[in-house]
């Protein structure tokens, strides 16, 4: 978990003027499933097609597997498998020819898996491209990928035209992948369920900006949330905004809700000196925890995720 | 075996995965000795990331509860013989002190409290016997 | 710091060979129906009428592949395959990258391939079909020679093809070189157009412009410049006719240095690959391609300069004010398109930035 397979520094693209990406740097844990989240248009799609080979950064550099994507050597790709969020393919191509395309670019290309995948996602190989829709597609872009035998898989927002069962089945292949080869995943979506699902690291990315990247646990670690009842209300709210780590109290008829990062046990403790009626944690979701952070590092939480 | 996991909870994923095999190991759903699903079983069972099920698996195995070998699987471990109590008293101590202050402020103090304990060990030790038979 | 990859080598990937072929073939059996009209296709429906009816007809098949032999003897402009060869060779250069603009090149570059790799499999899949295409016809043609009376020899039917082919892989190669930095495939066309005839024009307007009384240029010089500017209009090396100039023949092609002018196509082949290699590699590709105008300084530069270009071609066809009018609002228009293109190029070529 200590070596990384993509490293990122300060990666900058701009379309005609306009910022897309702005300096991003950061790294990709080997092993890791990182989530990147962010709003339509905050640039997702532009960095993973960077590190896909599709664009060309301005400046700055990625490496994925120690191997600098600007030399565009295309034996980096060897190992690299990428599902966009709208794949194109070959629309004159059956999928059975697709699968013959990517056995000729691949060298480690794995047939046997391809064909349980195919299997597995009920894909109907004689079929032009042309002629799926876009989940089936996005299945087939997969099948492909995965078949590659990759060491990093780029999924841009891969569940976002799949209905609810195969998404499940998209994200159990995801996992299993992960689980079973030690393939490094990194995909972007703004379906932050599947993400608190499968995801151990994410990154979140706003106008084409880094927010900030965290261990998924940490990140839920750091902030709790607890609903407290006095039972004469005795003027508490100031007391409970005094009290460490405290991010925010809403008053919810009698009852307080707080907000607050920091250690969970001694927050108790500090609560229950204050000699509250009832005291109970709340779950925290994963865009709870975001909302807050977002809060409090002074973005406000204007996009839907 | 089912763990039944709450992503949106408050407690870490990998948290309750440990606490999901302890609490079927203490109710002898598990015995020492038995397989449990790999990392990477689980993980596809469950669907969640599977370096949240190591991280599980690690902390179980740091405290005994599991054992790794390689390339044969993970198994519940034998219950130690003869225990470290003093290590295990000090262990234990926070947790009750933190049920102790728990109870106090939902009123429940004293013999009540025994009372509780008592019958919640009573419970489990029914359920042993109905496993056992 | 990593030493930047580079690769020289000039292998060809089999896998892209495969696609190409796979995704092209019917549009190459399109283009090799189309060109192969009046010199297949025609004289094989007469051919089958003369074995089916009459002898005479026989000589209607001879009678029918006459614009071939005028082509080969002569030099007329008037077949299938010299008037819409050219069209075709360059569309299908155009199209063959443009067609995966719409999506499928995302896939392409997301795989273990260089951008080079890509232009280079392009190129050699147009290549071939098109030497396939003409060694399908020049046998034909000289097949048809033994059986049926022609007036043109086998050795000038191979001539004729060796060179017709050069043409056609260098207008192939001339619309693939423009397709790696143009998106739409109809900007494309047109502008592959232009530049395949930019040199002649561009000879014509210098010609114009040195009638000024300003200028006094000899008449051996605005020849030499003439015959350069034709030597790289790659169409002109298919047409035989004498091209004037005022009252002055230029070019006199009738019977064709086939050696020199298909080693000139051959050097003009290699440098357009290498042009769009370079060209593909640089393109950062999100714009899809759009034409170059980074600031409205140099736009408003451009089109004064295109107009004072107009302007001196124009003053050489004063008869007229309408004439004057036409003349000049054509010639800056060209003069613009090329200036653009000629800037888009250079932007390209330096790295896209």
């Amino acid at each position: 978990m200590n070596s990384s397979v993509i490293d990122m520094y300060k990666l900058t693209k701009s379309y005609e003027g306009l910022m897309a990406l702005k300096e991003i740097s950061m790294s990709i844990p080997q092993g890791s499933i990182f989530g990147l989240i962010g709003p339509n248009g905050a640039g997702k799609s532009t960095l993973l097609q960077i590190l896909a080979g599709i664009l060309l950064p301005d400046s700055g550099y990625a490496n994925i597997l120690g191997k600098n994507i600007r030399d565009l050597g295309p034996q980096i790709r060897q190992e690299l498998g990428y599902v966009p969020d709208v794949p194109h393919l070959y629309p004159s191509f059956t999928v059975n020819e697709m699968f013959t395309l990517g056995r000729k670019l691949y060298k480690n290309w794995d047939e046997s898996k391809c064909r349980s995948l195919c299997d597995y996602f009920e894909i109907p190989a004689g079929k032009r491209v042309r002629n799926l829709s876009r989940g089936l597609k996005v299945r087939v872009a997969l099948v492909l990928a995965l078949s590659i035998r990759p060491r990093v898989l780029i999924l841009d927002e891969p569940t976002a035209g799949l209905d609810p069962v195969a998404r499940r089945a998209f994200l159990k292949t995801i996992i299993d992948e992960a689980a079973g080869q030690g393939t490094s995943i990194l995909y972007s979506s703004h379906n932050l369920n599947d993400l608190e699902q499968t995801a151990d690291h994410i990154g979140v990315i706003k106008q084409g900006e880094l927010l900030f990247t965290s261990a998924l646990d940490e990140l839920k670690d750091s902030v709790h949330k607890t609903q407290v009842f006095f039972s004469p209300d005795h003027g508490s709210a100031r007391a409970l905004k005094a009290l460490p780590g405290v991010i925010q109290v809403v008053q919810q008829g009698k009852a307080y809700i707080i907000t607050a990062s920091g250690d969970r046990q001694a927050f108790r403790e500090a609560l229950w000196a204050l000699d509250p009626a009832l005291l109970e944690p709340i779950n925290l979701s994963l865009e709870d925890v975001f909302i807050t952070y977002m809060k409090q590092e002074g973005y406000s939480y204007d996009y839907t995720i | 075996m089912h763990l039944n996991i709450d992503t949106r909870s408050s407690i870490p994923v990998y948290q309750q995965i440990v606490d999901g095999i302890k609490s079927a190991a203490a109710k002898r759903i598990y015995n020492p000795g038995d397989r449990i699903p790999t990392v990477r079983e689980m993980a596809s069972q469950l669907t969640i990331n599977p370096n949240t099920i190591a991280k599980a698996y690690q902390k179980l195995e740091q405290e005994g509860v599991i054992v790794t070998m390689r390339s044969r699987g993970t198994f519940i471990a034998e219950r130690q013989n003869h225990p470290d109590k003093q290590r295990a008293k000090k262990l234990l101590k926070p947790s009750l002190e933190h049920i102790r202050t728990e109870a106090f402020h939902l009123g429940m103090e004293g013999e009540e409290l025994k009372q509780l304990v008592l019958e919640t060990l009573e419970e489990w030790e029914k359920e042993w016997r109905d496993i056992e038979k | 710091m990593t030493i930047p990859y580079k690769d020289c080598s000039l292998r060809i990937n089999p896998g892209l060979l495969w696609k190409e072929w796979q995704q092209n073939r019917l549009y190459f059996l399109a283009a090799f129906l189309i060109m192969s009209y009046d010199t297949i296709l025609k004289p094989l429906g007469y051919g089958i009428k003369a074995i089916l009816g009459s002898a005479t007809e026989a000589y209607a098949m001879a009678g029918a592949l006459s614009p071939v032999s005028n082509v080969l003897s002569a030099g007329a402009y008037h077949n299938s395959m010299e008037q819409l060869g050219s069209l075709l060779c360059i569309l299908l250069g155009v199209t063959i990258l443009t067609q995966e603009r719409s999506g499928s090149l995302n896939f392409l570059l997301s795989t273990p391939v260089s951008r080079k790799d890509i232009i280079l499999a392009k190129s050699c899949t147009g290549g071939l079909a098109i030497i396939l295409i003409m060694m399908v016809n020049a046998l034909f043609l000289i097949m048809a020679g033994l059986i049926w009376p022609v007036d043109y020899y086998a050795v000038l039917v191979m001539k004729w093809a060796l060179l017709t082919t050069a043409v056609f892989i260098a207008l192939f190669n001339l619309g693939l070189m423009v397709a790696s930095f143009t998106g739409h495939w109809l900007s494309a066309i047109g502008l592959s157009v232009l530049l395949a005839n930019l040199p002649s024009m561009l000879g014509i307007m210098l010609i114009n412009f040195t009638t000024i009384e300003l200028f006094n240029l000899s008449p051996i010089f605005i020849h030499r410049v003439n015959m350069i500017a034709h030597y790289l209009t790659i169409p002109a090396y298919i047409g035989r006719d004498t091209e004037y100039m005022g009252n002055a023949p230029i070019a006199t092609k009738l019977h064709p240095d086939y050696p020199l002018e298909t080693l000139i196509l051959v050097l003009l082949i290699a440098l357009l690959l290498l042009l769009a290699i370079k060209i593909f590699k640089n393109n950062p590709l999100e714009n899809n391609g759009q034409m170059l105008m980074s600031n409205r300084a140099a736009h408003i530069a451009v089109i004064i300069l295109a107009l004072l270009l107009g302007w001196g071609s124009a003053l050489s066809s004063a008869g007229s004010i309408a004439g004057f009018l036409g003349t000049m609002v054509l010639a800056s228009i060209i003069a613009y398109l090329a200036i653009v293109l000629l800037q888009s190029l250079v932007y390209y070529l330096r790295g896209g930035r």
